[in-house]
């Protein structure tokens, strides 16, 4: 029987979607993706699950996409975005040649023009101000191998540590949890642990829409066993409440104190583990003053369920309950993402739920961890692990410590006192410092800061008036606007490189189409840009990605995060390693901290007896984890007479950040094609506003007239921003506050007030 | 055109309902309920916003859908090409 082209395509389709359930739809055919299409292995250029793509490409062109069933990640499976996939490649919106500002416009360039008059420029700074007085900002969206270009050039080269990226504006919290709760950064398990745990605890986090690959596997797994139970806390309903057990609403910023009651209720009714507290963990104030269990449960007292619910508004019944799920479950996982990491206190929030894992013995065993999501796709792998942000160095270094300098410094080949042995300026110091004139020239890669940072517009006059390189796959966006140079970029599928996603997974990318027009990959841009300012010896040697790679993982050798058995050939093969994995047989480690991990196996037997777990990274002590008895405190802006409603912010299902990749054509911007501002019903009445309406939303930094839409997602008293578009950059009225430990800034808080346009 | 093989995710108990619901929108084909709460279905569009704004709303507007979840999605502008099996 004749079969159409499309009509083929069509039953490959269903065959494709049907097997990644594991259902042959059509026995004894041979249907699976169109056999004139050529495939590659890689990963999702999106958020920080990491899912396997198999791109399809086609006389140059990125034709077809699949879910990449033999990843473990996603096992098949793509979220919504995967639709927005090649038209990203492929978009009329990719800059295709560099760009000079010349008389107030950006006019075309040669790229050796364009470098010439960066190396100049920046040399010149450097010679006259010193090389702090330059900066580099870069992205958790940029591959392993490119930061690490940036970080020699900078950190090693130039001289300085203003070396930072955006991810200190989505994940600084959670490392600064880990460290101090853990000892080390990233989380003990794996997604594996989905489909072991009991219950899951949802913390400032909409799962269904910013994770839903994530959010599908807790689906299935719940699905075939209703056992399975899942508390969600967060100031928002969102679509993830279709299949919530019970849902915690805490006023924005006033969580800390529920964590605590649920730990009260652990330990008053038996739900403690104290013989895994005795062997594993200290319990510590923030003084860092050591304590015994029983001053822990003395300082708990404070935080009755009742107490918690005048803080937080969360009813303690409801609080009572959640704990005793917590406590009943066999296992359970708890998962947060900006919610709790955008805060003043984010380092905090972050202990105290790990603390509900450590004294229950809820970690460590299959099943059971806390579990930090991440919002971009190398921000873990490029950002934490590789070293680029202003106080690391790659591999788990840092600079404060000589003998890492001296380490880092050798194998890049320049002198050990060219790493400055402070830390350079964190994200806001250094875009203050371009306000103050202390930092005179930055380079920003694959991130767009003039929409992004928060309280907004404060930070543009710093961009105007420095010399701004931007080096981006997209033209124009907000900090193009300001850039003296634009640098083209290859895109994803342009370009091989790393990715290392949430769950210490490690995967390659391969380079499948050239690059748009003169378009060339970041970490020859900078290599290149490091030649002309001087540095020809040190950037002589690096011809391939693998070169690079291959010296970077020579860092990580005996580190936590070793990854010396994951060369690009092993990488090219499998669907990633989950570090630490320390040789080319080893198969990636599953848990840390326990058996089966390879530096917890090589330890001494005498430092285990007893014990399940050894927490062995470089902030613990003893091998113990930390308890915190961190206090309950308010946000940065709690609301008041003033500015009676808290406003807070976040990404939805159908964009993502700042619309470079998702608002490439103006079809695309038809689902959502505006920003709104979502308002309670029963705060709406009283202010006398209707769906739909213009309202103005004010905050102490701005106003901005947005659409009403009305809806029972934000509880009364809290209205919610989405903060992808442009032209409604709800970035403006968000509090650049910034926890005092990581340095991030507090978006998720801000008081506000709401009238009718 | 774009075309998309998709798996999607249901309320056990709403399965049934969201196939005959997911019949009735135009572009849409379904292949069955599988695995108690998967239904797998093929959606066309002329753009890829048409197939996120058909996701979108078939996610807010029919209760009882937890997820899409695209498997394949294939964007050759087929129309212009000759059938190749004839």
């Amino acid at each position: 029987m004749a079969i159409s082209r499309r009509e083929f395509i069509k039953t490959s389709a269903a065959a494709t979607a049907a097997a990644s359930i594991g259902v042959q739809l059509f026995p004894g055919k041979l249907y699976g993706g169109a056999f004139w299409t050529t495939w590659h292995k890689s990963v999702c250029r999106y958020c920080g699950v990491g899912c396997g793509v198999m791109i399809g490409e086609k006389g140059g062109k990125i034709t077809a996409i699949k879910g990449d069933n033999e990843n473990t990640v996603n096992n098949g499976h793509l979220c919504l975005k995967a639709f927005y996939l090649n038209k990203a490649v492929h978009a009329d919106t990719r800059l295709k040649h560099p760009m000079i500002r010349k008389n107030g416009k950006l006019v075309k360039a040669s790229w050796d023009e364009a470098l010439d008059l960066v190396a100049k420029k920046f040399n010149e700074i450097r010679k006259a101000h010193g090389g702090n007085a330059l900066a580099f900002y870069g992205s958790g969206q940029a591959e392993t191998e490119e930061t690490y270009m940036a970080n020699k050039l900078f950190k090693g080269c130039i001289g300085t540590n203003n070396v930072e990226g955006n991810p200190r504006l989505c994940m600084a919290s959670a490392v600064g949890g880990y460290l101090t709760s853990l000892g080390a950064d990233e989380p003990a398990g794996t997604y594996q642990d989905i489909e072991k745990a009991k219950l899951f605890m949802l913390v400032g986090t909409n799962t269904a829409e910013a994770h839903p690959i994530v959010f599908e596997r807790i689906m299935r797994h719940k699905n075939k066993n209703p056992d399975v139970k899942i508390v969600i806390i967060d100031p928002r309903k969102t679509p993830t409440d279709q299949v919530a057990d019970l849902h915690l609403f805490p006023k924005p910023g006033f969580d800390l104190a529920v964590f605590n009651a649920i730990a009260h209720i652990l330990v008053n009714e038996g739900y403690a583990d104290e013989s895994f507290i005795g062997k594993h963990v200290f319990i510590k104030d923030n003084e860092e003053n050591k304590h015994t269990f029983e001053e822990y449960k003395k300082f708990l007292e404070d935080y009755t369920p009742e107490n918690a619910e005048k803080i937080s508004g969360v009813p303690a019944q409801d609080i009572i309950k959640a704990a005793r799920m917590f406590g009943k479950a066999k296992t359970a996982m708890s998962m947060w993402t900006m919610g709790l990491n955008q805060r003043m206190r984010g380092v905090w929030a972050n202990n105290l739920i790990t603390n509900l894992h450590l004294i229950t013995g809820k970690i460590g065993v299959p099943g059971s961890d806390a579990f930090s999501l991440t919002g971009q796709p190398n921000a873990c792998g490029g950002v934490r692990e590789g070293g680029g942000l202003c106080h690391i160095l790659p591999g788990h270094h840092l600079v404060v410590k000589e003998a890492h300098r001296k380490k880092v410094a050798k194998v890049w080949g320049v002198p050990a006192s060219n790493i400055q042995p402070k830390p350079g300026k964190h994200t806001i110091a250094m875009f203050s410092a371009l306000n103050t004139g202390d930092i005179k020239g930055i380079y920003i890669m694959c991130t767009n800061p003039a929409h992004s940072l928060p309280n907004l517009s404060k930070y543009w006059k710093g961009l105007k008036e420095q010399f701004v390189v931007v080096a981006d796959s997209f033209f124009p966006t907000m900090t193009t606007d300001y850039a003296d140079v634009v640098l083209p970029a290859a895109f994803w599928t342009e370009k091989e490189g790393i990715y290392g996603c949430t769950e210490r997974r490690s995967q390659y990318m391969p380079k499948i189409i050239d690059p748009a027009g003169e378009a060339r990959w970041d970490a020859f841009i900078l290599r290149d840009l490091g030649k002309k300012m001087g540095f020809e010896k040190e950037f002589a040697k690096y011809e391939t990605a693998e070169i690079m790679w291959d010296e970077y993982r020579s860092l990580t050798k005996g580190k936590d995060m070793n990854l010396m058995g994951a060369s690009y050939n092993r990488l090219k093969e499998v669907r990633g390693l989950v570090w630490p994995v320390p040789t080319e047989d080893h198969p990636g480690t599953y848990k840390r901290f326990t058996d089966g991990d390879p530096i917890y196996d090589a330890l001494p037997a005498e430092k285990k007896k007893g014990r399940r777990m050894y927490f062995y990274g470089p902030k613990a002590k003893d091998g113990k984890a930390t308890v915190w008895m961190r206090p309950h405190a308010d946000p940065g802006e709690p609301t008041d007479a003033e500015f009676p409603i808290a406003l807070t912010t976040g990404r939805i299902l159908e964009h993502w950040h700042t619309l470079t990749m998702t608002g490439t054509s103006p079809e695309l911007n038809r689902a959502v094609p505006k920003a709104y501002v979502e308002i309670n019903p029963a705060d709406a009445k009283k202010m006398g506003i209707k769906n739909k309406d213009q309202v103005i939303v004010e905050t102490r930094r701005g106003e901005l007239e947005i659409e009403a839409r009305v809806i029972d997602r934000p509880a009364p008293g809290t209205v919610f921003v989405p903060f992808h578009w442009r032209e409604w950059p709800i970035n403006v009225l968000c509090s650049d506050v910034f926890d005092p430990g990581s340095k991030e800034p507090e978006y998720k808080v801000a008081a506000a007030r709401i009238r009718k346009a | 055109m774009p075309i998309a093989g998709v798996v999607v995710l249901t309320v056990p108990e709403k399965t049934n309902e969201i196939l005959l619901q997911l019949n009735k929108i135009k572009n849409v084909t379904t292949y069955g309920v599988h695995k108690e709460n998967f239904v797998v279905a093929v959606f066309e569009g002329e753009t890829p916003n048409e197939l996120e704004g058909m996701s979108d709303r078939i996610i807010k507007t029919i209760p009882g859908v937890l997820g899409i979840y695209p498997a394949y999605v294939n964007f050759e502008d087929i129309e212009l090409q000759e059938d190749e099996e004839e």
